[in-house]
């Protein structure tokens, strides 16, 4: 059954009888149609930046399962993360019966999960999480600095004060002092949240978020973080926050004038001696340090 | 467990694959480029947000349905202006200067008439001759009869040969 309202249509497509083909023919349709589909054919789009819009999307789209909801509706459910949200560089996320990991003051503390993932806290630091979710769900919260190597499954959530950090499986560090979130990746990539924004971020790049604001990525050339090898390192802290780290690293406390500067530098973990001058000398401070009363005093 | 798109790279293939006749259909209906483009990434992070629950095979259904959804929510029934590149000729260098300038007529009196056609026959007609899709595509993508493709393809070249006729 041929039917005339496809004709056309099946004749572009070529599927009309010869009978059908002869009439287009004698009747001068046919040379009319051919003369449209040959000028439709040369029409042309402009082509699609696939790689720019692709990146666009995925700028959109965000981490997989970082969703905001409000606060007191959470729900736990398999392989969905919980309700998270951040505002104005407070948190909080409600736990049934949290895990709590913490590292003292002067000392690091390792930690492995049921799924082998790991964790360096730095001193001072600690997080918590759900260990009976674990590992359908992943998300901690951490206060402070974490170097983690995480194991490939389910989303990888960290919560932090001033932002959120999600991988999949993967080597990085996430510090998160004072107003900044520091991520440096090593293996893998990272997706770091703030307020506004998500970034990923590949191996061998690390990315500051300063209040909120999140900033450019950019290269670092070592593959794991310093303070894990004896050093701590600065990028535009507070100068509270450097001392503040001094002061969990030695459990020495430090008096110090209010400065307000950002700065980056690095002390040493080796003394507390040594990491004063290393923090006091480029800043053209004077320090003296009271190792029995465990106090360091810091003038300008 | 059926195949989905919640994975990075399948997802980034399927954008590879799908994301210019996304944009196209869109543009087709709309004669705005930006717009296009705009819905059409919209549709790809509807698909990846409702990865779980679209298989593979229901993708390009469901990228259609969502970009044509977000379209209906946004339109404004304004005239519908498509502007195609200006492609250098068809590679014949040995005509006259007339038949290039009739060609260059015709063709621009083609370009106002597509445009001049009801929507649903205009999509159809240019899915199949820019995006070079077969019926069936057009049909599984529209939410289609082979069928009700053919006919609405079989009008818009019934109206496009209008264009033939002289005044």
């Amino acid at each position: 059954m041929e039917d005339k309202d496809t004709l056309y249509a099946r004749w572009l497509s070529g599927q009309v009888s010869d009978n059908e083909l002869e009439q287009l023919k004698s009747s001068g349709e046919l040379n009319e149609l051919e003369a449209i589909i040959k000028a439709a054919d040369s029409l042309k789009l402009p082509a699609l930046n696939k790689n720019a819009t692709f990146e666009s999307i995925k700028r959109k789209k965000g981490p997989k399962t970082a969703t905001l909801r409000p606060i007191n509706r959470l729900s736990w459910a398999i392989g969905i993360a919980a309700a998270i949200l951040i505002a104005a560089g407070a948190y909080l996320i409600l736990l049934n019966r949290p895990t709590n990991i913490s590292a003292p003051f002067a000392e690091n503390t390792n930690f492995a999960f049921s799924d082998n993932s790991t964790v360096i806290l730095n001193d001072g630091s600690s997080l918590k999480f759900d260990e009976n979710a674990w590992p359908d769900q992943r998300i901690i919260n951490l206060t402070g600095e974490g170097y983690f190597e995480v194991q490939k499954g389910n989303p990888f959530i960290i919560e932090t004060a001033n932002g959120l950090v999600e991988v999949l499986g993967t080597k990085f560090n996430v510090r998160a002092w004072g107003a900044n979130l520091y991520v440096e990746c090593y293996e893998g990539k990272v997706a770091v949240q703030s307020e506004s924004e998500i970034m990923e971020v590949p191996a061998a790049f690390a990315i500051n978020v300063i209040d909120g604001k999140m900033g450019e990525i950019f290269a670092i050339n070592h593959e794991q973080p310093y303070w894990t090898q004896g050093e701590s390192r600065f990028y535009d802290e507070d100068l509270d926050v450097i001392f503040e780290e001094f002061e969990r690293q030695f459990a020495i406390e430090a008096k110090f004038p209010s400065i307000n500067r950002k700065l980056s530098g690095i002390f040493t973990h080796e003394s507390p001696d040594s990491a004063l001058f290393m923090i006091c000398a480029p800043l053209g401070l004077n320090y003296t340090l009271d190792i029995d009363k465990g106090i360091a005093t810091i003038s300008e | 467990m059926a195949k989905n798109t919640c994975k990075d790279d399948i997802f980034k293939s399927v954008f590879n694959e799908h994301g210019e006749s996304v944009r196209n259909f869109i543009y087709y209906k709309s004669g705005n480029l930006a717009q296009a483009e705009d819905l059409m990434q919209e549709a790809f992070v509807k698909l990846w947000e409702n990865c779980a629950k679209v298989p593979t095979e229901k993708v390009r259904s469901f990228l259609f349905k969502v970009a044509n959804n977000f379209f209906l929510n946004q339109v404004e029934h304004k005239k519908v202006v498509l502007k195609f590149e200006k492609r250098g000729g068809s590679g014949i260098d040995k005509q006259t200067p007339e038949y290039m300038m009739e060609m260059k007529e015709f063709k621009e009196r083609l370009e106002l008439a597509i445009a001049a056609l009801p929507e649903d026959q205009r999509v159809v007609f240019l899915m199949n001759r820019i995006d070079k899709k077969k019926y069936r595509e057009i049909a599984e993508e529209l939410g289609l009869s082979v069928k009700a493709v053919e006919k609405r393809m079989h009008k818009a070249l019934v109206a496009l040969r209008k264009i033939h006729k002289k005044v």
